[in-house]
């Protein structure tokens, strides 16, 4: 089956906020189900900013598989723009992918990372994130949370017991490592 | 066919909580598009309050399908745990006592949630993190069943109920916690 639209959660949700993502270096990583074949051509992400001040944005995704306890990479996709930060609205942010890519349908994560260079701030679309959820992780294996290791480019590939999964009491602090933007892949 | 390693009702995590209903039985669905083993169940609680406190979930999910208008347990898992809360805190509830081992097969299943916690009545509320707030429609849905509730009070998961004896009006039929099957 192909599919011309995934979205890693859907539009209509209505408890979508914007909001930054952790500091650069740091990976937020949300496992999903694509459920058809797609090509990983057209990605994009939903940001604004505010500020009107001059700002070196750069969004980085990696697109990753899960093999034993090793997530390896398949391919990625960044966005890097100079823009000033003085959106009233919410723009698209379109992300040039690595290499072509049908994805098969299944299990794939997404890590995100961020980055700015002049001290202006944006806003990504993304979950809430439960404020607090810091009790314990989930169970199984590793289906989302947070890198903390810093890196400034995505991992060829990365082991799960490097990973913190989400609701780990040791990332309890920041609420950021509960969300996870809004990406969007058509066809 | 592919195998999954885990699947979700949702991948986008609101920080909605609701009470559950406590000791008595929600239904609500899981569509897969793949197979997965019926081997972990994480769903996510949250306490609402602001001391600290010690909390004990008794849960049991039933995994049931959707036969006609009967809905016939296929398959649980069951688990019992304890949380320390220091205010407002949340956390995976993860089950992994299966009754009986399954690939589950892609399609739509049920899953009815029983659940009960202990310091009900403390103010310190046991929530679960999903869809519900705002949610209630006056009439019931009027097409194929969406998910309902049991009025009665229960203390197992029924081999079978059938839906007409499940109330599909109000927030009853759009409870929907956040699911986790992890392999």
């Amino acid at each position: 089956m192909r599919i011309n639209i995934f979205e890693a959660g859907p539009r209509l949700f209505h408890n979508v906020v914007t909001g930054t993502l952790l500091g650069e270096g740091s990976l937020h990583i949300l496992g999903v189900e694509i459920p058809g074949s797609i090509s990983f051509n057209n990605v994009a992400m939903i940001f604004s900013g505010s500020g009107a001040v001059s700002e070196n944005l750069t969004l980085s995704l990696g697109l990753y598989s899960l093999n034993g306890s090793t997530l390896s990479l398949a391919n990625s996709a960044s966005a890097a723009t100079g823009l000033t930060l003085n959106q009233t609205a919410f723009s698209w942010l379109t992300f040039a992918t690595s290499a072509t890519q049908d994805i098969t349908p299944g299990n794939w994560y997404f890590a995100a990372m961020s980055s700015t260079s002049l001290g202006g701030g944006f806003s990504l679309v993304k979950n809430a994130g439960v404020v607090d959820l810091a009790s314990s992780a989930h169970g199984g294996i590793f289906v989302r949370g947070i890198m903390t290791v810093s890196t400034n480019a995505m991992p060829a590939s990365i082991a799960t017991s490097d990973l913190y999964k989400e609701g780990d009491p040791s990332i309890s602090a920041a609420i950021a490592g509960r969300t996870h933007p809004y990406i969007l892949i058509s066809a | 066919m592919g195998q999954l390693n885990f699947a979700a009702n949702n991948f986008i995590i609101p920080n909605i909580v609701y009470a559950f209903n406590n000791a008595s039985l929600t239904f609500c669905p899981l569509e897969l598009f793949d197979s997965i083993s019926w081997a972990t169940v994480n769903i996510i609680n949250k306490v609402a309050g602001t001391r600290t406190v010690t909390k004990t979930f008794s849960i049991s999910i039933g995994l049931y399908s959707l036969n006609g208008s009967s809905l016939s347990l296929a398959n649980s898992i069951f688990g019992s745990q304890t949380h320390q809360y220091s205010g407002n805190k949340g956390g995976y509830l993860s089950l992994t006592s299966a009754s009986a081992t399954q690939n589950i097969s892609p399609g739509t299943w049920w899953l009815g949630l029983l659940i009960s916690s202990t310091a009900q009545s403390t103010n310190l509320t046991g929530n679960l993190v999903g869809q519900n707030a705002n949610l209630s429609a006056a009439n019931a849905f009027p097409g194929g069943f969406i998910g309902g509730a049991m009025t009665a009070s229960t203390n197992a998961l029924p081999g079978s109920i059938a839906t007409s004896d499940l109330d599909i009006t109000g927030q009853d039929a759009f409870t929907q916690p956040i699911i986790i099957l992890t392999a």
